[in-house]
């Protein structure tokens, strides 16, 4: 397992090869020793900020990011090997928090936005799908569980298979809260993290697909 | 009804606009720039389906009055206060009202095109690696911050390399020599992307819904869009397209989820087809004979739905 924070960032040298055919990286830090793709067997792909350098101009660093991203975005979707997440291009330039972005899914696959009143009087529970599988926090009310397939397919509807959410627990109907494409696990007590993290180890070593492939009758339209 | 969403000043929406008058094509024009203040949206979500109406100070439309929205939101963010600007969020590309992109989105009738379909071209190679599935070729590729593996390309083909932008942002597409060797220490702070040059024309072909029109464009210049400014000539003169490259062309675009699109090939001289990139937002006035707008005409009377 190795952590980089920044593909793009010396010490370490990322080159990724593509063309009608065929698709390669050759990785490798300043300080020697190399790495090629097959040597890869699985990405999880966390979006940080990436560092900027001292003394750079806003557009210069705003420049970097934009190509840094769409590095980063095209080289994991070159990669034969189990990512999690494989963004869509929207959700990977463009993260929106906004429940009203999200309000026109949210009904398609039978869930329910949340009210602003339900929102006040109600407790909420973290949630994550991981492939097939829902974890709820722990403490959730095994009712919930009515609504872990339409939260797996709205997973599957944007090619993601690592997908946090939050439910307001309504006496009518389980209410989504929060949608987090990137998500955070803060919101989940330790044993639920562990759950979650084992879970993610799983897709990620295992020979199952970590990544539904999404085409153009999936996406929005 | 139409819905035009742009910036009114911005030559190519005010280009279309100009043709939908000339067709007498019932249109209202929404000004992106100044949405939140001079705009409003009444919304409701049945099914997953926006219902509600859009108005300005002095239209207001249904949406089921909609047959068609144009969305071209391209302007970069200059009209931000410095304040905003000097906070640290800089931003290479503009933004779009969340709302109103929720319900672009989700809106029944075409949108040319809903916002979420904008992005994947803010990755070439993203895009690249979808283009190769369409039957297209696409040049040898190297994305890298690693100055020894574009040198090591550099001698692989032939000393023939262009570098551009890895994303959306744009540039202008350059041939690498032995001069840049110097400036290669530069990557370590930022990738770049070099690819293999490809002779032969260039074409440039804008699909709208089931139709396309294809533009060749004869030039010296490796980048044909700054050839005045680097004293080239540029020809450009209508192009027809084998059967199977169009169809292809129709099937990249509908796969991207674009109802219109502008498509960069080349046509080598052997007769082969590479494909560069997909315009999500194309800017086809460029194209176009100003006395015979075909590529405007047809766009609205796809927002129309008239018949071609």
């Amino acid at each position: 397992m190795r952590a980089i924070q920044d593909l793009y960032r010396s010490p370490s040298r990322i080159s990724w090869r593509l063309d009608s055919d065929t698709s390669s990286t050759r990785f490798r830090l300043k300080t020697g020793g190399a790495s090629f793709e097959a040597e890869i067997s699985a990405v999880f792909v966390r979006k940080s900020s990436f560092v900027h350098q001292e003394g750079w101009a806003l557009d210069e660093a705003t420049y970097v990011q934009a190509e840094k991203e769409a590095a980063l975005l095209g080289w994991i979707w070159g990669l034969p090997c189990p990512v999690i997440n494989r963004y869509p291009p929207e959700l990977w330039f463009e993260p929106v928090e906004s429940l009203e972005f999200w309000r026109g899914r949210i009904e398609r696959f039978d869930l329910e936005l949340v009210s602003t009143r339900s929102e006040q009087a109600a407790p909420s529970y973290a949630v994550v799908v991981i492939g097939s599988r829902v974890v709820w926090d722990q403490g959730a009310p095994s009712r919930l569980d009515s609504i872990n397939d339409s939260l797996v397919r709205f997973a599957e509807s944007l090619g993601l298979s690592y997908l946090e959410f939050r439910i307001t627990d309504s006496m009518r109907k389980p209410q989504v809260a929060a949608v987090e494409p990137f998500p955070k696990n803060d919101g989940f007590c330790l044993s639920s993290r562990r759950e979650i993290i084992n879970e993610l180890i799983g897709c990620l070593t295992s020979s199952k697909s970590a990544g539904p492939v999404r085409n153009a009758s999936d996406s929005w339209f | 009804m139409v819905l035009v969403c742009g910036d009114p000043y911005e030559p190519v929406t005010a280009f279309l606009c100009s043709r939908l008058e000339v067709l007498k094509i019932d249109y209202r024009r929404l000004d992106l720039r100044a949405f939140r203040r001079g705009a409003d949206l009444e919304l409701n979500w049945v099914g997953g389906r926006p219902c509600g109406s859009i108005s300005a100070s002095d239209w207001r439309i249904e949406f089921e009055e909609l047959t068609g929205v144009y969305f071209r939101n391209v302007e970069l963010n200059e009209s931000k206060e410095e304040g905003e600007k000097a906070d640290g969020k800089g931003e290479a590309y503009p933004e779009t009202d969340v709302r109103l992109a929720a319900v672009l989105n989700n809106l029944p009738c075409n949108v040319l095109n809903r916002p979420a379909a904008t992005y994947s071209n803010r990755s070439k190679p993203y895009q690249a690696l979808l283009i190769r599935r369409f039957g297209f070729k696409i040049p040898k590729t190297l994305v890298t911050n690693d100055p020894e593996a574009v040198a090591s390309f550099f001698v692989e083909c032939d000393e023939q390399l262009i570098f551009k932008s890895i994303s959306g942002v744009r540039s202008t597409v350059r041939r690498m020599t032995r001069q840049d060797f110097g400036r290669l220490e530069l990557l370590e702070n930022c990738p770049a992307q070099f690819q293999e040059y490809v002779a032969g024309d260039n074409i440039r072909v804008h699909v709208v819904g089931e139709r396309w029109f294809a533009v060749r464009i004869q030039c010296e210049a490796v980048d044909y869009r700054y050839a005045g400014e680097e004293g080239y000539a540029l020809t450009m003169v209508p192009a027809v397209l084998p059967g199977d490259i169009a169809a292809n062309c129709i099937r990249l675009s509908r796969e991207l989820g674009l109802a219109l699109s502008g498509i960069d090939l080349k046509e080598t001289p052997s007769g082969e087809y590479y494909c560069f990139e997909v315009n999500t937002s194309p800017a086809f006035l460029f194209y176009e004979s100003p006395a015979r707008p075909v590529i405007a005409d047809a766009l609205a009377e796809f927002l129309a739905q008239r018949e071609a």
